[in-house]
């Protein structure tokens, strides 16, 4: 009965639902305030996010007469569902392991798939062109990315299961119990090369110059979401926040999930999310400018491929 | 005061402090714009402080800062636009052109004042305006935004 | 790689921003702003109203006198009329908080009456605009200006040249 409670509160309460909301607007006030001081500027109150999504919920939701309702006002639900199940699913090192009843690693990855493929809906439902272009690029970012995630995760994997003596194992608990044992990946020589293929692919995942190709605000008008106003589009800022937690998660999980036990674990955690985000958004945000998608395109293509391809080499040979 | 209202109050103070700027070029000579681009992009006038953001989409706007005198060529597209931003919202008139058509009063293609068309709330006189006074504008459209939400 | 230089030099010196709204903001001297109109100077030459740039400046007769009216909200701030008055009757502050709510629109404008007075020497109708007497010599006096003032045209002509040498 506990059991069957347990999963629930972890997807509405800790640590997903509203503690993996609190956080990632918590990570996005801290950017912004970050990026402005470094811009040279005073930047807005830490807590900006969190008004943001208060105003929006006071605006009403304006649909357009061409755009497909049902989807145009069932895309961000679904992708704001699927990111809670996804915090649900992220470990944190010494405090919280998911329920193996949930699903693991692969899950996870489907599950970091629907964001960008509700954004890609919604854009092609809204009926504008803006939308349409917001759609076929967010598609060409997203095919350029899941490429080298999925030779990172399947290295991180192979290396965990080589080091244990078996075949590949996809469960996280495994990967980070391995890691506490013999060592982070972070120090890894052999985990290096798909250590940047991540560090290449997050900023992607998360919109987050220059990558931010699909929603390029001077560009094509925020594409997906140019349609969207007041609670639905407070949706999908929830959705981004909760996927900022997720992959920062998934990445400490990967590479660096040295802990204490207990509650100075859930510190560590949050410490280790937001240095990861100042240093791997924040800067890079403020310093370069968007790159065009067949550039990005292509890059992706190229560097974050070709490492991940030669770290799951190298740890398959070794 | 009601656990309902001590809500609602609070609400209504968080939402405020998050408005969303939208600027329409209503045929200006684009001299506003460059100021209003100041505004915001520029470290010295930050208008973040106030929450504030420049957003690419009619839709997601609360502030509306209108320059130009209405041109008779782009007044459909900005009625049009106009419609698509959603309640509530505050519209500033940004420069002398958008109340009175400015230096191109009485000319034969200008439609000012733009107040016969759109309901403006705020004026920002000047040709064109600081970047201080627009954001003194901004400040006192949010003051009237907070009793609209 | 001086991007890292600048977003270094920016954490370390702190944010370039001035403090308006929040605090006082800075105007340089000569910066244009509102107009202000001095009712004693004005002659009434409507140089203003003629090179006025936009056309915020209009002259009317009234009854009760000639009748300067400037909207603020049509200045475009050019300084044309600061300029071209022989008087220095309308000058440009440095004033620039004029944002301002719809209601108050037509409440930005200045409406100042040049007001009619019976001639004191010979009772006709005379707007008492401010005397401007340009080279003569010697100077007139404070108190002279502010006799000619309540005089018609005619009777100013008769003083002047009663006074002295038509220079």
């Amino acid at each position: 009965m506990i059991e069957s409670l347990y999963t629930p509160l972890a997807m509405l309460i800790f640590p997903g639902g509203l503690f993996a909301l609190a956080l990632g607007l918590m990570l996005k006030g801290l950017d912004r305030r970050l990026a402005a001081r470094l811009q040279g500027r005073v930047g807005p109150p830490l807590a900006q996010p969190l008004y943001d999504l208060v105003k929006l919920a006071k605006k009403r939701t304006m649909v357009p007469d061409i755009a497909c309702q049902p989807v145009f006002l069932g895309a961000p639900l679904i992708g704001t569902v699927a990111m809670a199940l996804a915090t649900a699913l992220v470990p944190i090192p010494g405090l919280y392991t998911p329920d193996p009843m949930l699903g693991d690693l692969l899950v996870l990855l489907y599950l970091l798939t629907v964001p960008a493929v509700v954004l890609m809906i919604a854009g092609s439902a809204s009926g504008s062109p803006f939308g349409a272009i917001g759609f076929s690029r967010e598609m060409a970012v997203m095919l350029a990315y899941e490429g080298p995630l999925v030779l990172v995760v399947a290295s991180v994997a192979l290396r965990t299961g080589l080091g244990q003596g078996g075949w590949a194992s996809f469960s996280l608990t495994e990967i980070i119990a391995y890691q506490q044992s013999h060592g982070a990946f972070l120090f890894d020589p052999v985990m290096w090369p798909a250590l940047l293929a991540f560090l290449a692919f997050y900023p992607a995942n998360l919109g987050i110059i220059p990558f931010d190709i699909p929603e390029a605000e001077t560009e094509v008008l925020e594409g997906p979401l140019l349609e969207y106003s007041g609670p639905a589009l407070g949706l999908f800022k929830i959705m981004s926040a909760l996927k900022a937690g997720v992959v920062l998660g998934l990445g400490i999980a990967l590479f660096f999930p040295i802990a204490p036990d207990g509650f100075p674990g859930l510190l560590v955690q949050v410490a280790k999310m937001v240095v990861l985000m100042l240093l791997g958004v924040t800067v890079l945000r403020v310093s370069m400018g968007r790159m065009r998608i067949d550039q990005a395109f292509y890059f992706f293509l190229k560097w974050p491929l070709a490492l991940s391809a030669l770290s799951l080499a190298i740890v398959a040979l070794a | 005061m009601t656990l309902k209202e001590m809500i609602s109050a609070q609400t209504r103070r968080m939402a405020a402090l998050s408005p969303w700027i939208y600027r329409i070029n209503a045929g200006s000579c684009n001299g506003c714009d460059v100021e209003c681009a100041t505004t915001a992009l520029i470290p010295r006038y930050d208008v973040e402080r106030l929450g504030c953001q420049y957003c690419g989409s009619p839709r997601h706007a609360d502030i509306v800062l209108i320059t130009g005198p209405l041109t008779a060529r782009v007044k459909d597209s900005v009625l049009r636009v106009y419609a698509e931003i959603p309640d509530p919202k505050v519209t500033v008139a940004v420069g002398v052109c958008p109340i009175s058509g400015g230096i191109f009063r009485d000319g034969y293609a200008v439609l000012a004042p733009i107040s016969k068309y759109i309901p403006v709330d705020i004026n920002v006189p000047g040709c064109a305006p600081r970047p201080q006074a627009i954001i003194e504008g901004i400040a006192q459209a949010i003051e009237v935004w907070r009793e609209r939400l | 790689m001086n991007f890292l230089k600048n977003l270094i030099q920016n954490l370390v010196r702190g944010p370039s921003t001035v403090s308006y709204p929040f605090g006082p903001a800075w105007t340089p001297d000569k910066f244009r702003g509102r107009i202000e109109f001095k009712l004693a100077s004005c002659t009434g030459c409507r140089a203003c109203e003629q090179v006025c740039a936009p056309g915020a400046i209009r002259f009317d007769k009234t009854p009760d006198g000639l009748r300067f009216l400037m909207w603020h909200n049509t200045c475009v701030f050019c300084g044309l009329c600061e300029y071209y008055c022989p008087t220095d009757a309308i000058e440009q502050t440095t004033d620039w908080h004029m944002a301002h709510a719809v209601e108050h629109e037509f409440e930005m404008a200045i409406r100042e009456v040049i007001p009619y007075v019976a001639c004191s020497a010979c009772n006709a109708k005379a707007l008492a605009s401010a005397p401007n007497p340009v080279g003569v010599e010697p100077p007139f006096s404070a108190e002279e200006i502010e006799h000619q003032r309540n005089l018609c045209p005619g009777c100013r002509k008769k003083a002047l040249a009663e006074r002295g040498v038509a220079s």
